[in-house]
């Protein structure tokens, strides 16, 4: 008997009292202000928050952002946005990327998290590679709390080989609990609202 | 007298020594405790959630061989190819064929407690593969040679200077004196290590029956970074990993990372549904002892265990020994329960460590009755259950039962219990003399006895009546003896 038999039979030799699986129903937080409780949220986890202001556009607003400036090699994963080279196909190549621009499908206002699938960023490791990362938000996309973002991704979750909530830039606090902003993967995350 | 001690006593003691150490661990873990506290107030259905979370994992417990199967067909729809393994032997196996059938010899690897438990990095070394662990905590660990201290903190233990030196004496760094330059050193060092590999492993946080995916939660990037570039993903992951839908991560993201490390949510939860185009995805799924575990009704509940780290945080006797101090992959309460269960003889001092205050139990996020089967197990040990055996009775214990039999019968005749009471005032007076010589030098070596008095109550309210006018008596009741 190979070891998925032999384990399979010997779970179901097992006694085990059987317990209902509950329905997800229940009084989950909502936000009198879910945009000012995602800012707050994002800004705790050291994300920027910066909003596209009536008379300038996406495209300038991105440019203008400091990352952005001081890039040598930026890319954009939307044509919304254009970057100053076209995004790398090879994974390995995104080493050399100062900044990616990437587009996310919603935010969670509970705990600032933006929702960023593998149809947005078919190589994914432009998401964790590149040194600064710049996320675009269409204002109004966000649910208050995860279990609204789950409903939100439904179906669309089998889609794509790779999904991501994310919230923030990358961070570690393993050395004496101190907090290090920019451990592995980006080391600052811009999100634009527009 | 410290030679008398073993187990986890002895091992605290290690820890204990360095003072300032372990008052910076005592506080930092209080500290993440307070945080989590914080994060839980934010939520007014938190105590909604842990119940939801409890009911999800115990109904997944119950029907798990059906979840393993739909698990299995629906990852393997996705392009993904699963193993099984019943212990870590059959784990390293699945694990090493995988890297020796593509010639890979460098591997970087994410936090997973798993293979920790089965020993995989000095197997894989053994068989000429290099191993990277890339989570910040464990890289600092896996080059000191020693294992992580804390499931979610794996360098709790060390402090900046530690650091510096092991990078400096492994790693060649140059001088370094704090948090952030180290880091931006590690940074550097893995990036390296991550652009040339051949194979990721990670850990799985949740697994989802009824989609076939799974996820990784990471704050560094690191689970990520060690995916997005090799050929090869292999997941590693416990039997218990499962959820049934995926609707129920958001009863369970909403808990962990609060619970963790007080963040709402980690920076990075990553959902993995089959390979990425043009490489390959292995999925070992390992008992490891998981399904012996299931089959005890009164340990049942400890295989929800999300891997939080909350009860170790909170818990006084962990913050104070270190984590190293339990000899267990997983230490703290839930370790003290996981351990002794699979291994009772060699684990027999850990459900010791515990002042069954409580405190895990009550932060638990999945409801898990931490203290409760602590002592369940310390009953065990006692009354000798499926797992027990007389060796493993420590002598106390078993003194204990002796004595308390003595007890009764002495106490079912008033004049036996006047005897009694002569006697052990008698002896209480000799008493701690005697313990800090004899066989009990361990025990009595952190307590003391209170002073007791040279005559019982009957005597010194027999005296005082005798004495007393009717006025003082009245007005003075009777006074309390002063300790001799």
């Amino acid at each position: 008997m190979n070891a998925r038999e032999a384990l399979l039979a010997r779970l179901r030799a097992q006694r085990v009292e059987p317990v209902e699986l509950p329905a997800l129903e229940g009084n989950f937080v909502r936000y009198a202000d879910a945009r000012e409780r995602f800012r707050e949220a994002l800004g705790e986890a050291a994300g920027v928050v910066v909003s596209v202001g009536i008379g300038s556009t996406l495209q300038q607003v991105v440019a203008g952002l400091d990352v952005v400036r001081e890039a040598r090699r930026w890319v954009s994963l939307t044509p919304e946005v254009a970057g100053n080279l076209e995004a790398p196909e090879l994974p390995h190549h995104f080493r050399d990327i100062d900044v990616v621009v990437v587009p996310a499908r919603f935010g969670v206002a509970e705990n600032g998290a933006v929702w960023i699938d593998g149809a947005a960023a078919p190589v994914r490791a432009a998401l964790f590679l590149a040194q600064h990362l710049v996320v675009l938000l269409p204002q109004g996309e966000l649910v208050d709390n995860m279990h609204q973002a789950y409903a939100r991704i439904g179906s669309t979750l089998t889609d794509q080989a790779f999904g991501c909530f994310m919230s923030g830039p990358s961070k570690t606090a393993d050395i004496e609990q101190a907090l290090v902003v920019g451990a592995h993967g980006a080391r600052s995350l811009t999100l634009v609202e527009y | 007298m410290s030679e008398r001690l073993v187990g986890h006593p002895a091992r605290a003691r290690l820890f204990l020594a360095d003072e300032a150490r372990s008052r910076f661990h005592d506080g930092a873990l209080w500290e993440i405790r307070r945080r989590r506290d914080r994060r839980a107030r934010d939520l007014p259905e938190w105590q909604e959630l842990r119940a939801l979370a409890a009911r999800i994992k115990a109904h997944m417990l119950g029907r798990l061989p059906g979840y393993l199967e739909q698990f299995e067909a629906n990852a393997t729809r996705h392009g993904a190819v699963v193993h099984f393994a019943r212990d870590a032997a059959e784990h390293n196996r699945i694990v090493l064929e995988l890297l020796r059938a593509r010639r890979i010899t460098r591997v970087v690897k994410s936090k997973s407690m798993l293979t920790e438990e089965c020993g995989l990095n000095p197997w894989l070394e053994q068989h000429g593969i290099e191993v990277t662990d890339t989570d910040l905590g464990e890289l600092i660990v896996q080059l000191r040679k020693e294992p992580p201290s804390h499931i979610v903190l794996p360098a709790i233990h060390l402090r900046t200077q530690d650091v510096a030196e092991t990078f400096a004496a492994e790693l060649a760094a140059p001088p370094l004196a704090d948090p952030v330059s180290l880091t931006r050193f590690a940074r550097e060092h893995l990036r390296e290590k991550f652009l040339a590999a051949q194979a990721g492993i990670t850990g799985v946080n949740f697994a989802i029956a009824e989609t076939g995916g799974f996820v990784v939660c990471t704050n560094e990037g690191n689970a990520d970074l060690g995916t997005a570039l090799p050929g090869l993903h292999i997941a590693c992951m416990g039997l218990e990993k499962l959820v049934p839908r995926a609707a129920d991560l958001g009863v369970f993201l909403r808990l962990l990372a609060r619970s963790a490390t007080g963040q709402a949510i980690t920076v990075y939860s990553s959902h993995y549904h089959g390979p990425r185009p043009g490489a390959e995805l292995h999925i070992v799924i390992v008992d490891n002892g998981r399904s012996s575990i299931r089959a005890e009704p009164e340990h049942r509940r400890a295989l929800a265990c999300i891997r939080c780290g909350a009860c170790m945080n909170t818990c006084p006797v962990f913050r104070r020994s270190g984590g190293h101090s339990y000899g267990t992959e997983v230490p703290g309460p839930i370790g003290s329960i996981l351990a002794p269960l699979r291994q009772p003889e060699r684990h027999a001092s850990l459900p010791h460590a515990c002042t069954l205050c409580g405190s895990c139990s009550a932060v638990c996020p999945v409801g898990i009755d931490l203290h409760e089967q602590l002592l369940a197990l310390r009953r065990r040990q006692v009354d000798g259950g499926p797992a027990a055996s007389a060796a493993q009775a420590p002598v106390a214990t078993r003194g204990k039962r002796w004595l308390v039999a003595l007890v009764a019968w002495a106490l079912s005749s008033p004049q036996r219990t006047a005897r009694l009471g002569a006697w052990v005032r008698w002896l209480g007076r000799r008493l701690p003399g005697l313990l800090r010589a004899g066989p009990l030098a361990a025990w009595s070596d952190t307590r003391e006895l209170p002073p007791l008095p040279r005559r019982s109550f009957q005597e010194q309210y027999a005296e005082r009546r005798a004495r007393a006018t009717p006025d003082a008596g009245a007005q003075q009741g009777v006074g309390r003896e002063e300790p001799s």
